[in-house]
C-alpha cells in the first residue's frame, strides 16, 4: 500500500511538471548560502535516472511546511562530498532558511528525492515504534522507492520522523 | 390571446438551470461535467432543508466534541466564507434533515468516481477540477488548460480532534457520504483517501467543504 502512495507521490510531482527552479530561491543560495551549491541532475546515480523521468527535479520541491499560507521551498544542496537539505520559509516577501543535519551517503551518487506529505496518520516500526500525525503539509524525503524521513513544522520549528 | 397566455405559462414555469439557491438564498452556480450537474462552489449554507438552523462551532474544543451536525468558517473568519463557503462535520453532512438544496444530494463515492472518469481519470482530473482564477492555489502550475468549470479552490480543513484549521491556499477537501476526495496545490491528481468514515469513524469530527450534485 505505502509503495503504491510513494508512487502516486512521485507521478503527481511528474504530472506537476517541476521544471524549473525559481530565481528567487537560487537567488538566496547564491547570496546566503554561498559555501554550498544546489544538487544537479548529474550528482545522481545512473540507477535512479532508470526509475524516473529526467524531467523532473529531485532535488528541489514546493510546498507550505509551516501552514501560514505561504510557498516554502526545499532543496538539497552540497559542499564537496556532504549533503543537506535546505529549507526557505517564506514570509511572502523574502526567505529565511533552516539547514538540516549531514545526510548518510554519498553526495555525488544521490537517490534521494523531495515530495510534499499530505496530512495524514502514519504508523512505522523501524527504527523505532512510533506514530507521527500531520496535521499541516510536510516533506518525505525519499531514498528510491522507500521513505527516509519526514521533515515536518512542530507549531514553532522544523523536525525530522526518522521512517527507516 | 390563448398562444399569448400559454407562452407567458411556460415562461413563468422555467427554472433557472444555470444556478441553484439554497434555504437561506445563497445562489450558486452550477457546472455539467460529462452526464452530472454539480454545484459549481461550495456550499455555504446555514439551515437544513426543514429551516432547523445547523450550529456554528468557533470553539476548538466544542468542534472536537461535537456528535451533532456543525459548521464553520476557516480560522473562523467569516471573510473566507464568500469564496470557500463554509466547512461541517459529517454529523451536519449525513443528518437527514438534509443539508443540500431540494432536488440536490451529497455526493456518493461512486458519483465522484464518474466525474473523476468524465475528466480523464484521476492522474489528470485534479488539474482540471482546480479553478483557472489566479491568486487562490500555492502553485498555480498544475492547473490545466482544459478546465472543467467546477472551480475548485484550496479551502483547507478543520482538524477534528482539536479543532485548529490547516492548509488553506495548498489543499482542498469535499465529502461525499462515506469520507472525503481532496485535491492538493503540488498536484494535478485526485486524491480519495484521507477521510474514510468506516475504516475511522473519527474524522466524523473533521470540517470539510461540500459540493452538492443534482438528484
Amino acid at each position: 500500500m505505502r509503495i503504491i502512495i510513494f508512487s502516486l507521490l512521485l507521478a503527481a510531482k511528474v504530472c506537476a511538471g517541476q521544471s524549473a527552479v525559481p530565481g528567487a530561491v537560487t537567488s538566496y543560495l547564491e547570496t546566503y548560502l554561498r559555501e554550498w551549491r544546489m544538487c544537479r541532475h548529474e550528482d545522481y546515480d545512473k540507477s535512479f535516472w532508470s526509475f524516473y523521468n529526467t524531467n523532473t527535479l529531485p532535488f528541489f520541491t514546493a510546498v507550505d511546511i509551516n501552514d501560514d499560507n505561504k510557498i516554502d521551498y526545499c532543496v538539497l544542496v552540497r559542499k564537496k562530498n556532504e549533503l543537506r537539505l535546505v529549507i526557505l520559509l517564506s514570509d511572502g516577501k523574502g526567505f529565511r532558511h533552516w539547514l538540516s543535519d549531514k545526510f548518510p551517503g554519498s553526495a555525488t551518487q544521490l537517490q534521494y528525492c523531495l515530495l510534499p506529505e499530505p496530512p495524514g496518520r502514519m504508523d512505522v516500526a523501524y527504527p523505532v515504534i512510533s506514530s507521527l500525525i500531520l496535521t499541516n503539509n510536510a516533506l518525505n524525503v525519499m531514498q528510491m522507492e522507500n521513505r527516509a524521513c519526514i521533515y515536518y513544522w512542530d507549531g514553532t520549528a522544523i523536525s525530522v520522523f526518522l521512517t527507516m | 390571446m390563448r398562444y399569448t397566455l400559454l407562452l407567458l405559462i411556460v415562461l413563468f414555469s422555467c427554472t433557472d438551470t444555470h444556478t441553484v439557491t439554497d434555504i437561506d438564498g445563497n445562489v450558486y452556480p452550477v457546472v455539467k461535467v460529462g452526464r452530472q450537474v454539480w454545484m459549481a462552489e461550495n456550499l455555504k449554507v446555514t439551515r437544513y432543508r426543514n429551516g432547523d438552523a445547523i450550529p456554528h462551532i468557533t470553539s476548538g474544543p466544542e468542534w472536537s466534541q461535537a456528535r451533532d451536525g456543525a459548521l464553520c468558517s476557516y480560522n473562523n473568519d467569516t471573510g473566507y466564507i464568500e469564496d470557500y463557503g463554509m466547512l461541517y462535520n459529517w454529523y451536519a453532512v449525513n443528518d437527514n434533515r438534509n443539508i443540500a438544496p431540494k432536488g440536490w444530494h451529497i455526493p456518493t463515492a461512486a458519483e465522484v468516481a464518474v466525474l473523476v472518469n468524465a475528466l480523464k481519470g484521476d492522474t489528470l482530473a485534479g488539474g482540471s477540477m482546480k479553478t483557472t482564477v489566479p491568486g487562490y492555489w500555492l502553485y498555480p502550475g498544475t492547473v490545466t488548460d482544459t478546465a472543467s468549470g467546477f472551480s475548485a479552490l484550496p479551502g483547507g480543513y478543520r482538524y477534528g480532534l482539536d479543532g485548529t484549521f490547516h492548509t488553506l491556499g495548498s489543499n482542498a477537501y469535499w465529502w461525499h457520504t462515506t469520507g472525503s476526495y481532496e485535491l492538493f496545490a503540488w498536484s494535478s491528481r485526485f486524491y480519495s483517501y484521507f477521510a474514510n468514515i468506516s475504516r475511522d469513524p473519527q474524522y466524523m469530527t473533521y470540517g470539510f467543504a461540500v459540493r452538492c450534485i443534482k438528484d
